[in-house]
């Protein structure tokens, strides 16, 4: 009930409202709200210094190319002779990409191991034809070389320089796809 | 490969215009060849690093060789005009790009050698298509020192399309002659 201007609030009114203020000023101090719990939930996944390394990306995505790259050589037998280099590209560069990681963090090279962590074997989708799974292997070329252009600008500079170089040959695998 | 010879004098211009070069750069996928467009031509202003210029001086002279010995190369393979061509006209256009970078970061551009003593004799098709190879090769080591030279990003990016370029050359060569693997996990790396 609202009071008309020039009205004097009434004791009732005025202890109601002074006891909702108070109540929500207490709430708000002690960090509480009407909804939450006692105790904040704890995190269930803890970000580390090494789990926040922008190289797990970068190995990630490799990882994921080459084991497309091998469905791709396994469903596309006229095309494997092709593909075989390239796929042993991507190895090569997916062992110096741990391998910096490794060095940059020596500590958690144990949990961190993607060799360790990824299934080498498992279900990829692919296309069905030989000119679709060509063209996928080429759409991944395509993004893994952003990706690592992308890393090359605000890396170290030794980093700088593989992820560059790496950049460079998906160039390549795409040129040779085409 | 392509070394200057011990008297270097100011070579000749060569101001073939070029208006677009084959390569990577570009991530954009594409069902044609892998095309990209002229490097940039635009320098940043202010001087370079001593360090960044160093590598760049190395990477001008590597270029300017390339153009040198892409003439040595047409002499010999003469089924391929076309990708030398294409090749030749690339490493101009990079040439050119990396003097101005040189001249505008205030330090001077080394002139071309009149000559280049070269790793393979060239006298055949297969002996120059090698030699193709090896310019492609010490272009992408040039390009990718360039990288790991600066933390300017602008540079490196203008460094990368320089080793990626290189890179997707050197597998045409190396598909052209018949060599397997055509592809490198790490273009200039040596």
């Amino acid at each position: 009930m609202a009071n008309a201007p020039g009205t004097p609030i009434s004791r009732r009114a005025l202890l109601l409202g002074a006891g909702g203020f108070g109540g929500a000023a207490l709430l708000t101090l002690t960090g509480c709200s009407y909804f939450s719990s006692d105790e904040p939930p704890a995190p269930t996944v803890v970000l580390t210094p090494a789990a926040l390394d922008p190289i797990n990306g970068l190995i990630a995505t490799t990882r994921l190319h080459l084991l497309r790259l091998d469905a791709a050589i396994a469903a596309d037998q006229a095309d494997a002779a092709r593909l075989t280099p390239l796929r042993d590209d991507r190895q090569a560069q997916l062992t110096a990409l741990e391998a910096e990681f490794a060095r940059s963090n020596p500590s958690s090279t144990a949990t961190a191991s993607a060799s360790d962590a990824v299934p080498t074997t498992g279900a990829v989708a692919l296309p069905d034809t030989p000119e679709e799974i060509i063209s996928a292997v080429r759409g991944d070329a395509a993004t893994a070389q952003v990706q690592f252009t992308d890393a090359t600008s605000s890396a170290s500079r030794y980093r700088a320089a593989i992820y560059g170089s790496i950049a460079a040959s998906l160039a390549s695998h795409r040129a040779v796809l085409a | 490969m392509t070394s200057p010879t011990p008297t270097p004098t100011p070579g000749p211009a060569d101001d073939a215009p070029v208006s677009s070069i084959a390569g990577s750069g570009s991530a954009a996928e594409s069902s044609s060849a892998v095309v990209v467009s002229t490097p940039a031509t635009t320098p940043p202003a202010g001087p370079l690093a001593p360090d960044a210029l160093a590598a760049l001086q190395s990477a001008l002279a590597a270029e300017q060789a390339a153009v040198w010995a892409y003439g040595l190369v047409a002499a010999y393979a003469r089924d391929q005009a076309a990708m030398i061509a294409e090749a030749r006209s690339g490493h101009l256009l990079r040439r050119d790009a990396t003097t101005a970078r040189i001249i505008q970061g205030g330090a001077t551009a080394p002139e071309p050698a009149a000559a280049y003593q070269v790793s393979v004799g060239v006298t055949d098709s297969a002996s120059a298509l090698q030699l193709a190879q090896d310019i492609e090769t010490d272009a992408a080591a040039a390009w990718r020192v360039v990288i790991g030279s600066t933390d300017d990003a602008e540079l490196r990016g203008f460094a990368l399309t320089g080793l990626s370029d290189a890179a997707v050359r050197l597998a045409m060569w190396k598909q052209v002659s018949g060599a397997s693997p055509t592809t490198i996990p790490f273009p200039g790396m040596v």
